[in-house]
């Protein structure tokens, strides 16, 4: 019959065309984001609002985005954060929960009722008269213009409900991590399932990013989009530089700097993704002109989005002077500084002057900061869970040194995509060292200011080097390796939301 | 052109061993990470849950962070803070006494905040230290309780009864002995809770610090209703206690197993197209 018709028919079109096979999520993919968001769920009510890491500061400056379409400002002599927020930071206590080991939220059925008899009888721009002086006010808008989006949807909630709604959208920002660490294992990898499970598990349960899955921060944001930016920036390399591809690096380079001043780090990491994708395609003048040109015209808008951005909120100095003073000062030398990064990491040579800044080094902010504090640094693991991930650290370090020795062939084979990634991993770090060196220099040596979360955004290189360096071992044993790492992240990450929900609550 | 990937040795699984044994192999690593996984929980989670320990019933003023504000009070004299939290768990009220040397001629007055660190208002380590009463007013409620007198400096905790629900009071510290007594507080701007403080009837700037306990004490596992009710308290109700047990219960069982899961399908999946 359908012969007939064919014959009789020729020229007919079929009624529909056939639909495009949607490929469905890995199995193991959905597994582990069911995991991070189990985690982040968790973590949203063990850890109470405000009580991230500069929560207050980046709530307030969202709603007042949300509220009046204005940045808040840097300095003057307005308030830092709105009359709803300061109801709620003093009187359910926690602003003097902040950091303070012994306060607690007030959580009695009393407070709550005071609360919403302060809310019910606020003046009609209580939630706009946050105007700053904002402690993240130098921060570029790009996250606070997204976060405002769901914060405008759910404004009529009261402010206890509407932060954790707003957790709920800063957790996606999470799992688009763990999904791209993902992508990038799977790119590098091969379709090898279990070290795309444990690149990405690694990751997933790694305590500090699922803490911050649950602070309203900026540095959520960061986190996915340096991601993102990797994935391209190692697509561009392997597949070869179309137009296409540069302008999506571009233009993560250009939101991750739009981000948050850390995001600029990405820029180098730009030109050199470029610079080998070039010498390794090879492409013609012409189009390397093309994509030259479409990269600058990209990072020229941002540039231009960003002074309009200065304009508004009324500093015109880049970040508002953080750039300035990164770049000026006196007391900095190439030799100090490299005396400063030595001690970081590395016991004082004879020699060696007094130290520069508290005994603060690779332990603080490698370890402790990274796989996880919380709250404001005062929730911690016991010291001898960081002594335990002190050396597993190392001698994962060790493992992944002597992989990249024994594979270095294969390391030699895929240079484009090892440049790329290590220049990621260098500049950030090199740019924290700076940073404090910096800042220790501005304030007279007594905050060194850089903190773990901070190398977060490079999070799927820790997540990467533990699948490369595992999954380079014979099948049986590696797998049986990935299984203990997986289930020491479990155990890790557990903890950590247990012991925060009983400081808090407790 | 193929491109080379890191870390594996060839860009497909590796193929080895029979059905039987690659199907082991998914096996043996999730079991090994199932057993690391309950015997890290039997080690640590285990008797986190289970050892007794004293649970607080809030934290009106706590103490500060880097320094200790010394509220001084003659004999006779009181010092009130208001809008303090009590809570049908409180049993116990902790605060911290020294005596004082030099009696204070009246309260200080708001716009000159009391006396911090080691001042020189306090008396030696040996000097006796007069009894403090606490009183807790508010309506349909009222306690008392009294700290006993003693030498030195001492974290003074005294029983109280807890009113049925929770209400908010006025708390008052009085000295019943016959020499000045300084009560430990916080004036850092960092610290300083809701609860306006008089001393004397005048305003001063700060609390003093004060925290109720329950009693006795319980393990975490008999308090985690406590602790559930206190987290819904603050998403304002919109995670009601029941969904905040289901929730625990997902994450306590659905992240080791999700993630055992996670590990077991990919190696299978692997192994699959290695035989493929």
């Amino acid at each position: 019959m359908s012969a007939s018709v064919e014959t009789a028919a020729p020229s007919l079109r079929p009624l529909a065309a056939p639909r495009p096979r949607v490929r469905r999520p890995p199995r193991a993919l959905l597994l582990i984001l069911a995991v991070a968001a189990l985690q982040s769920l968790a973590w949203n009510l063990a850890l109470p609002a405000f009580q991230g890491a500069d929560e207050d500061a980046h709530f307030a400056y969202v709603q007042h985005l949300a509220e009046t379409g204005q940045l808040p400002a840097v300095s003057g002599n307005g308030a830092p954060v709105s009359t709803q927020e300061h109801y709620a930071l003093t009187y359910l206590n926690l602003f003097p929960l902040r950091g303070v080991l012994a306060a607690r939220p007030a959580w009695s059925a009393a407070d709550l009722a005071l609360m919403r008899r302060l809310e019910a009888s606020m003046p009609a721009n209580a939630r706009a008269d946050g105007s700053g002086p904002n402690a993240v006010g130098n921060d570029p808008p790009l996250y606070y213009a997204l976060m405002a989006i769901p914060y405008i949807v759910f404004s009529g909630l009261p402010l206890l409900k509407l932060l954790f709604v707003l957790r709920l959208f800063n957790a996606l920002l999470y799992l688009t991590t763990v999904a791209l660490t993902w992508t990038i294992a799977g790119d590098l990898f091969g379709r090898v399932r279990w070290k795309q499970v444990l690149a990405a598990g690694a990751v997933a349960l790694l305590p500090q990013l699922a803490y911050m899955s649950a602070v309203i921060n900026a540095d959520s944001l960061l986190i996915a989009l340096t991601t993102a930016f990797l994935l391209c920036a190692l697509r561009l390399t392997m597949r070869g530089p179309t137009l296409r591809r540069v302008l999506a690096a571009s233009v993560l380079a250009a939101a991750t700097s739009l981000t948050h001043g850390r995001g600029l780090v990405t820029l180098p990491v730009l030109a050199v993704a470029l610079l080998v994708a070039w010498v390794r395609h090879r492409p013609s003048r012409a189009r390397v002109a093309a994509q030259l040109a479409a990269s600058a015209g990209t990072l020229g808008g941002a540039a231009l989005l960003y002074l309009l951005f200065g304009t508004a909120a009324g500093t015109g100095a880049a970040y508002g002077g953080q750039v300035h003073s990164l770049t000026s000062g006196a007391g900095f030398g190439v030799g100090r500084f490299l005396e400063f990064v030595y001690r970081f990491y590395l016991p004082k040579l004879p020699g060696m002057g007094a130290r520069l800044g508290p005994e603060f080094g690779y332990r603080q902010v490698f370890i402790e900061t990274f796989y996880g504090a919380f709250g404001w640094l005062e929730v911690r693991f016991k010291p001898r869970i960081y002594d335990v991930l002190q050396l597993a650290s190392g001698l994962g370090l060790l493992w992944l040194a002597i992989t990249c020795a024994i594979r270095r062939r294969t390391l030699r084979g895929g240079w484009p995509q090892v440049t790329v990634m290590l220049c990621l991993l260098l500049v950030n770090v090199l740019f924290l060292h700076y940073v404090s060196f910096r800042a220790l220099l501005g304030n007279g040596g007594s905050d060194p200011l850089i903190v773990g979360r901070y190398l977060l955004p490079v999070v799927s290189l820790f997540g990467l080097a533990i699948a490369f360096t595992i999954g380079s071992l014979p099948r049986r044993l590696g797998s049986l390796a990935g299984a203990g790492v997986l289930a020491a992240g479990v155990l890790l990450s557990l903890t950590g939301v247990a012991i925060t929900a009983v400081r808090f609550y407790g | 052109m193929a491109r080379r990937r890191l870390g594996s040795r060839s860009s497909r699984p590796r193929r080895f061993g029979s059905v039987a044994g690659r199907a082991g192999v998914a096996g043996r690593a999730t079991a090994l990470a199932a057993l690391l996984i309950l015997a890290g929980a039997l080690a640590v989670f285990v008797p986190y849950l289970l050892r007794k320990r004293t649970f607080t019933a809030g934290v009106p003023a706590p103490p500060p962070l880097y320094t200790v504000a010394e509220y001084a009070l003659a004999p006779g004299q009181r010092a009130c803070m208001a809008s303090v939290a009590v809570e049908p768990g409180a049993r116990v009220a902790t605060f911290a006494a020294r005596p004082a040397a030099v009696a204070p001629s009246s309260s200080s007055p708001a716009s000159s905040p009391p006396s911090s660190g080691p001042s020189s208002a306090t008396a030696s380590a040996a000097a006796p230290r007069p009894p403090v009463e606490l009183t807790l007013r508010a309506r349909g409620y009222a306690a008392s309780a009294l700290a006993p007198g003693g030498r030195g400096y001492r974290q003074l905790s005294v029983a109280i009864d807890p009113p049925s629900h929770a209400v908010l009071a006025s708390a008052c510290f009085v000295d019943r002995g016959s020499a000045p007594v300084a009560l430990d507080g916080s004036n850092e701007a960092r610290t300083v809770s809701r609860s306006a403080m008089t001393v004397a009837g005048a305003p001063v700037v700060g609390d003093v610090a004060l925290a109720f306990t329950e009693r006795p004490r319980r393990s975490l596992l008999s308090e985690l209703h406590v602790l559930f009710a206190r987290a819904s308290a603050l998403t304002d109700g919109l995670v009601p206690v029941w969904l905040i047990w289901t929730l625990a219960a997902l994450v306590a069982l659905g992240v080791p197993v999700a993630t055992l899961l996670a590990l077991h399908s990919s190696l299978r999946q692997d192994e699959r197209a290695a035989s493929a």
